[in-house]
């Protein structure tokens, strides 16, 4: 009879992995518990400091500076229904995407990341906000509203895009008033300069129109330098070369100074806001372009063959056959190319705009925080940290899975 | 041939927009009824910008004091924040009314960037800070020393030329970011931190123990901060350097928020009859309103009122009066007689 052995040792599991890839010899033993040591310490002296020394007081006091920056006090619900309609519209085509093929993961993903956000504020509010009590509740159940509305009428999804032309229009109005300027002073809807927009509204309102209006522009600047007409052709090479041949903050001073030089003695009649709308945009939309013409290369002459012997047009050979395979090959790098854009935003300091990291600069040294000891640089930085982060990654997320659903990478 | 009709056309239209008559900013602003004041984007104790959304500081009030001098209403103001690079341009396409923006009076700035300085309402200096363990007293202690700068400033260029010509050697230790700068000298980065006086005495507050650290005595810049308007539009500049000195003569005569009305009513010393009574017209010729100084005085205070509510004993800063004290407590403040 064989006599009974030990079982062989386990290969998977929580337990094995440690031991195979953390503590297989000596010196990887010392290394892992080093690092993790070191880890853990750093975690505790953060968390310690940020429960018990943070002066975060003062960064709570200036939450509607890191909001709204200096839009006017008593106009506040404005900038919150315009939260509200965004977010309604987000909603809305989360709930409409569950009707699609794929199901919708994705947008479901944004839909509650945003709504885990809109619902935590709207928490806060409700507790401690007293002047906007009740308007983020208001927007974290549009929100959520608006989800269930797509989920339980799909036939509004033949309308999405002019529910979302109006509703930005919308947006946008509410947000700016209605001319003129000085009907009434205490009007509800009296128009409130750009120069008064700012803090995190400014900073998603300049990503957002970037990143929205460059997509197409990119990708008419890429075709436009691969058309055989040579007026749109080195227009578009010319446009690009010189756009991506200076940075950003060149092109926002330009935008700035220059441009109110030219045009006239009134820079009130182009805003900095819009200047610099223009300038994000278009200095966007030359690297979008670039982007975009690399997925254009990377789609085989034979793609284009086999659509003409088709009979498909060169128009139809375009948005059939080469962009779907074109955009779906560059999609991390438009996904990096909207995160980037969205954190150079805090270059508007160059026009005198306060998006939400020029604000940190402006509570760093409001007279009350100078008397802090050493200051609150590290609180401000936490949070600049922690905003950005909460978008970014999410943008990162989105990416990801669409690459997943559409395969890049497997064919 | 057409395009250069165009193009001769969008000249003539440039040349005749140009060559409107001349009307004074002064009579545009009191039909607007509103001022705007160019601010700077964050600048301790001079533009803060408050939790509420509200305005505050030296500048700030300055500000305030024209629009009641002007529309009698000294929260009649829209306040621009400029950058550094963008405030002159702003003046030239008329973005903002008048400028007030800690801005250093230059003859370049008066004559080629074509800005018409009003008086003088903070008389500042580039001088150093030094940690009072590092045995640095004066000027010639600095040999061999670590000094922290701001890049790209003319503070940059006051120190080497400064230094240079007393055959001084120093280290540079140059950042583009003021937050930078005073964490790198609080952390031991270097031994000396330069910019203007003010700036120092505000940044020392937020040092980890401001009073391990002091302000050498030596200044070796003339910074003289002033308001300033377009060239060209005398009668607007007189109305802000009117103000200016309203405001510091009231101080000389001890009329405060306080006491104006009183004031007002019971003086017999003819100057103050003058400038708070209209007496004679000296105000309403000025382009203020009748009771614009009066008005200025009692909304916002004299310049000691501004000067101590904004950078006084009380605030964080505590700037010592120094050059800025009347010129009979020993600064250098002296008003013109308004009569």
């Amino acid at each position: 009879m064989i006599p009974a052995r030990k079982p062989p040792m386990a290969t998977s599991g929580i337990g094995p992995w440690f031991r195979q890839n953390m503590f297989n010899n000596i010196g990887n033993s010392i290394i892992s518990i080093l690092a993790v040591a070191f880890v853990l310490l750093s975690m505790f002296n953060l968390f310690t400091w940020v429960f018990t020394e943070g002066h975060w007081e003062v960064v709570w006091k200036n939450m509607r500076l890191f909001g709204v920056y200096t839009y006017p006090t008593d106009l506040l619900w404005r900038p919150l229904l315009a939260a509200a309609m965004t977010m309604g519209l987000v909603g809305l085509s989360a709930g409409l995407a569950q009707h699609d093929e794929d199901g919708g993961e994705i947008m479901r993903g944004v839909f509650w990341w945003f709504f885990a956000l809109v619902a935590f504020l709207a928490v806060l509010g409700l507790i401690f906000w007293e002047s906007v009590r009740f308007w983020w509740l208001i927007v974290a159940i549009v929100n959520i509203g608006g989800y269930y509305l797509g989920k339980a009428v799909p036939q509004l999804s033949r309308r999405l895009i002019w529910i979302w032309a109006i509703g930005i229009i919308a947006v946008f109005v509410v947000i700016a008033g209605v001319l003129p300027a000085d009907s009434n002073p205490e009007s509800a809807m009296r128009f409130v300069k750009t120069k008064n927009w700012g803090g995190f509204m400014l900073t998603l309102i300049i990503s957002a129109f970037g990143i929205i209006v460059s997509f197409p522009l990119g990708i008419a600047l890429a075709l436009g330098r691969k058309s055989k007409l040579p007026v749109l052709k080195y227009f578009s090479i010319g446009f690009i070369e010189i756009v991506r041949g200076a940075p950003l903050i060149a092109w926002l001073f330009i935008a700035s100074v220059f441009v109110p030089l030219l045009l006239d003695q009134s820079p009130d009649k182009v805003p900095g806001l819009y200047r610099v709308l223009a300038a994000v945009t278009l200095f966007s939309a030359a690297y979008m372009a670039e982007n975009v013409r690399g997925g254009l290369a990377a789609v085989p002459n034979g793609q284009t063959e086999a659509a003409q012997a088709l009979g498909l047009s060169a128009w139809q050979n375009t948005r059939m056959i080469v962009l779907p395979q074109a955009l779906r090959a560059v999609i991390p790098a438009i996904v990096g190319q909207s995160i980037g854009l969205f954190k150079d935003t805090s270059l508007v300091f160059v026009v005198g705009l306060f998006d939400i990291f020029n604000v940190h600069k402006i509570v760093a040294t409001q007279p009350e925080v100078l008397l802090i000891p050493g200051g609150i640089r590290l609180e401000l930085s936490l949070l600049l940290v922690a905003v950005y982060w909460y978008f970014s990654f999410r943008m990162s997320i989105a990416s990801r899975q669409l690459e997943k659903q559409l395969g890049v990478g497997e064919r | 041939m057409k395009k250069l009709i165009t193009l001769l056309a969008i000249l003539g239209i440039t040349f005749a927009t140009v060559g409107v008559a001349q009307t004074s900013l002064l009579d545009e602003i009191k039909v607007r009824g509103t001022l705007v004041c160019g601010v700077s984007t964050g600048l301790a104790g001079f533009t803060d910008v408050n939790s509420d959304g509200s305005f505050s500081g030296f500048d700030v009030d300055f500000c305030r004091a024209i629009a009641a001098a002007v529309l009698g209403d000294a929260k009649a103001v829209e306040f621009r924040q400029l950058s550094s690079q963008e405030r002159f341009v702003a003046v030239q396409t008329g973005e903002v009314d008048v400028l007030v923006r800690n801005t250093t009076w230059t003859s370049s700035r008066d004559t080629d960037v074509g800005l018409n300085f009003s008086p003088t309402t903070f008389y500042d200096g580039q001088g150093f800070m030094a940690r009072n363990d590092s045995g640095i007293e004066t000027l010639a202690d600095l040999e061999g020393r670590r000094i922290c700068v701001q890049s790209g400033t003319t503070t940059e260029l006051n120190l080497a030329d400064v230094l240079g010509a007393l055959n001084i050697g120093f280290t540079p230790v140059v950042f583009e970011d003021s937050d930078v700068i005073y964490n790198t000298y609080d952390e031991g980065g270097c031994d000396a931190v330069t910019t203007d006086k003010s700036g120092l005495v505000s940044r020392r507050t937020s040092l980890n123990d401001p009073s391990a650290h002091s302000i050498l005595a030596a200044t070796i810049s003339k910074e003289p901060l002033a308001p300033s308007v377009l060239d060209g539009d005398d009668v607007w500049s007189d109305a802000v350097s009117w103000v200016v000195y309203g405001l510091i003569t009231a101080e000389e005569f001890g009329v405060t928020s306080a006491n104006v009305e009183s004031v007002a009513m019971e003086t017999i010393n003819p100057s103050l009859k003058k400038m708070l009574n209209d007496e004679g017209g000296i105000v309403s010729q000025i382009g203020l309103r009748s009771d614009g100084l009066f008005q200025a005085i009692k909304q916002v205070g004299n310049y000691a009122e501004i000067y101590n509510r904004n950078l006084g004993p009380d605030t964080p800063f505590n700037v010592p009066r120094g050059l800025n004290s009347l010129y009979t407590n020993g600064g250098i403040l002296y008003a013109p007689p308004l009569r």
